[in-house]
């Protein structure tokens, strides 16, 4: 399974018309943290269906450096 | 033209909406003025990192700079960005403050064990700058890009009930880190990278922000599970 293959699996990746150098940066990356960023996306779902909240499309990131 | 910035967005297109999803269940959360001390402690270590971060590329790039084309120019942005991100008379130490003013014993907070994520950004990035091209730097300051907006802390001031005193460093990334970011990316356009110094940067921007996004997730997540 390519690592398009499996975010488009995890719902990282809706659109899946990418131009071939988007995919061969993509495919190009460590499966293991490909396989990790799917994990939490699905983790993510499952947190959001079980607490029944609302999608918001507030950008909220705060992290910082 | 696609630019080297251009591409590392594109990359970083694909997990920001994971990146996002903590800050913003944070934000929606039942208990956010209790989670919100141990959201911003992820921000206090970074921000007790970077410099130090930065300042391993720096010595590592100027110790390559008479051999790499990418060396030099890096070494001249990072004497530049350095001073810009201390924040504090030690590198950090506002954003202690900011801790302090929710009453979090910072003394403490510092002998604490690293959450191992955290530990696994910053660890990464001193093996890459070592091991690999100081360049992979690059992809951790990239977070800068994704920095929060206004809005959103002042909804997160008013949601918590908390001192605007423990959001100072979040209020001033929020106007700071549009710069840099531009900074960033004119400087990431500038260098003479070859494809595998995009691929590192590119791999290190991606790494940093699916760690925090679970650094992130690990603090509501763990709050769900009643931890």
């Amino acid at each position: 399974m390519s690592n398009i293959d499996v975010l488009v699996e995890a719902g990282v990746i809706v659109n899946t018309d990418l131009p071939d150098a988007y995919r061969e940066v993509i495919d190009g990356l460590d499966p293991e943290l490909v396989a990790g960023i799917a994990d939490v996306k699905r983790r993510l779902d499952e947190m959001g269906e079980s607490a029944g909240r609302a999608k918001s499309e507030t950008a909220a990131n705060f992290i910082i450096i | 033209m696609r630019t080297a910035s251009g591409r590392l967005r594109e990359t970083l297109d694909l997990i920001l909406p994971v990146f996002e999803t903590p800050g913003r269940l944070l934000l929606e959360h039942s208990r956010t003025r209790e989670l919100y001390p141990r959201y911003l402690a992820i921000s206090s270590y970074l921000a007790l990192t970077t410099v130090p971060l930065m300042e391993a590329a720096l010595t590592r790039a100027r110790a390559l700079a008479p051999q790499d084309a990418v060396a030099a120019p890096l070494a001249e942005y990072l004497e530049r960005h350095i001073p810009e991100e201390m924040h504090g008379d030690e590198p950090g130490s506002d954003a202690l403050a900011d801790l302090e003013a929710l009453g979090v014993d910072t003394v403490a907070f510092r002998a604490r064990p690293l959450p191992p994520k955290i530990a696994a950004v910053i660890g990464t990035q001193f093996f890459w700058i070592h091991q690999c091209h100081p360049v992979a730097i690059l992809g951790y300051l990239a977070i800068e890009a994704y920095h929060p907006h206004p809005d959103a802390v002042e909804r997160l001031i008013e949601v918590t009930g908390l001192p605007r005193d423990a959001f100072r460093q979040l209020l001033l990334h929020a106007e700071l880190d549009v710069e840099h970011a531009h900074d960033l990316h004119r400087v990431l356009d500038s260098l003479p990278l070859e494809p595998c110094h995009e691929e590192l940067i590119g791999v290190s921007a991606l790494k940093t922000l699916a760690l925090l996004a679970e650094a992130g997730l690990d603090v509501v997540a763990g709050a769900e599970l009643g931890g």
